[in-house]
């Protein structure tokens, strides 16, 4: 299977009895509701709607991973932790230890949105043929770096990609993450923003796919041998 | 995953907030309701904290108990305790408790000078 490093990502640990009450409630999905060996992604967001990361959050029952992306890391971690306050998390950076790795274009047998950990190896299959493997460095798994096959899967799968369509100076409506939106979960911070978003249809962007012969002035986020990505 | 139980992994080190003496008033409509809720029970408390959360960031936790593991300041006002977590006293000190009686959005209300801004409900701030 294509296997590539998730180049600059970081691997945390959240312990805690309120770790998912509140990542929940400073992000755009529902992760409340998040089951043991289960996963899903969601934005981190400031109270203006912006992105401060996009995650992936496992539920591994001891504790709970959490994955972004390396450059983002120290604003999440000056915006999470004062709000911690009285409640009970606790955040560990494990990042020397493991390599976060992607795979992708290839169906491995586990439901979609599910996770489970087997010798020193964790799989979160994150759709019906992506998802990432996080190995202990000790195992030395082997894998490629993050190269132009990868992006020419994601145009094909329009998946969209830190630095190129996920930018934090964006809100999560505004870099195709529409569906990392959950729209009844009650509050959390940026909601009231994006709500105001969604009823009036003001900046709400979508993420496409566009064959290269047709972009003409349009700005591509991810360009491609053939097509590209474009956020219209 | 390594998840780093067995290594020296420390946690990360976390914000910690100055412990301020919180100072608070509570407005008559306040006292009154209260003064419904708990009857002549004075052993219970009124817990005011902080949690993440709401369209702004921060969230108003009010509840009423008899004891607490959290670590709070007690302050004793018109004979109602009134507990503070030691962990959100700086986003605290200097509000009043007031409360207001409409059909719609009434209740008890916490009027900050920390805010710098809240949502629409008045749950949240930041």
């Amino acid at each position: 299977m294509p296997k590539v490093a998730f180049a600059n990502s970081y691997l945390t640990i959240w312990r805690g009895n309120d770790c998912l009450r509140f990542l929940d409630s400073l992000s755009s999905n529902n992760v409340i509701e998040l089951q043991n060996g289960c996963l899903t992604q969601t934005a981190i967001l400031s109270k203006h709607a912006k992105i401060i990361d996009f995650v992936t959050v496992l539920n591994l029952g001891e504790f709970i991973a959490v994955i972004g992306f390396q450059p983002n890391f120290a604003s999440m971690i000056e915006y999470v932790t004062p709000k911690i306050l009285q409640s009970s998390v606790e955040i560990m950076d494990i990042s020397d230890l493991n390599d976060v790795i992607i795979y992708y274009d290839e169906n491995i047998k586990m439901e979609i949105g599910s996770c489970e950990s087997n010798e020193g190896i964790t799989l979160a299959k994150i759709s019906e043929s992506y998802g990432l493997c996080i190995a202990a460095k000790k195992l030395n798994v082997s894998f490629d770096t993050m190269a132009d096959d990868f992006d020419e899967w994601r145009i094909r799968n329009k998946i969209p990609w830190y630095g190129s369509e996920i930018k934090t100076s964006s809100t999560p409506y505004g870099c195709g993450l529409n569906e990392f939106v959950h729209d009844d979960k009650g509050c959390f911070a940026g909601q009231e923003i994006l709500t105001r978003m969604r009823t009036r249809e003001r900046g709400i962007k979508k993420l496409m796919i566009m064959d290269n012969s047709d972009i003409t002035t349009q700005k591509t986020t991810t360009s491609g041998n053939t097509s590209s990505l474009i956020i219209i | 995953m390594d998840c780093g139980t067995c290594e020296t992994s420390a946690p990360l080190e976390l914000h910690v907030p100055e412990v301020v003496n919180v100072d608070l008033s509570i407005s008559d409509s306040a006292v009154k309701m209260l003064g419904e809720a708990f009857g002549d029970d004075r052993s219970m408390g009124l817990l005011v904290g902080v949690l993440s959360g709401g369209c702004s960031g921060y969230m108003y936790d009010l509840q009423i108990v008899e004891t607490t593991d959290l670590d709070c300041q007690e302050i004793d006002i018109d004979g109602f305790r009134i507990l503070i977590p030691r962990s959100s006293s700086h986003l605290l000190n200097g509000i009043q408790i007031d409360y207001e009686d409409r059909l719609m959005g009434g209740g008890f209300k916490i009027n900050n000078p920390n805010a710098e801004s809240s949502c629409g409900c008045g749950e949240s701030f930041s």
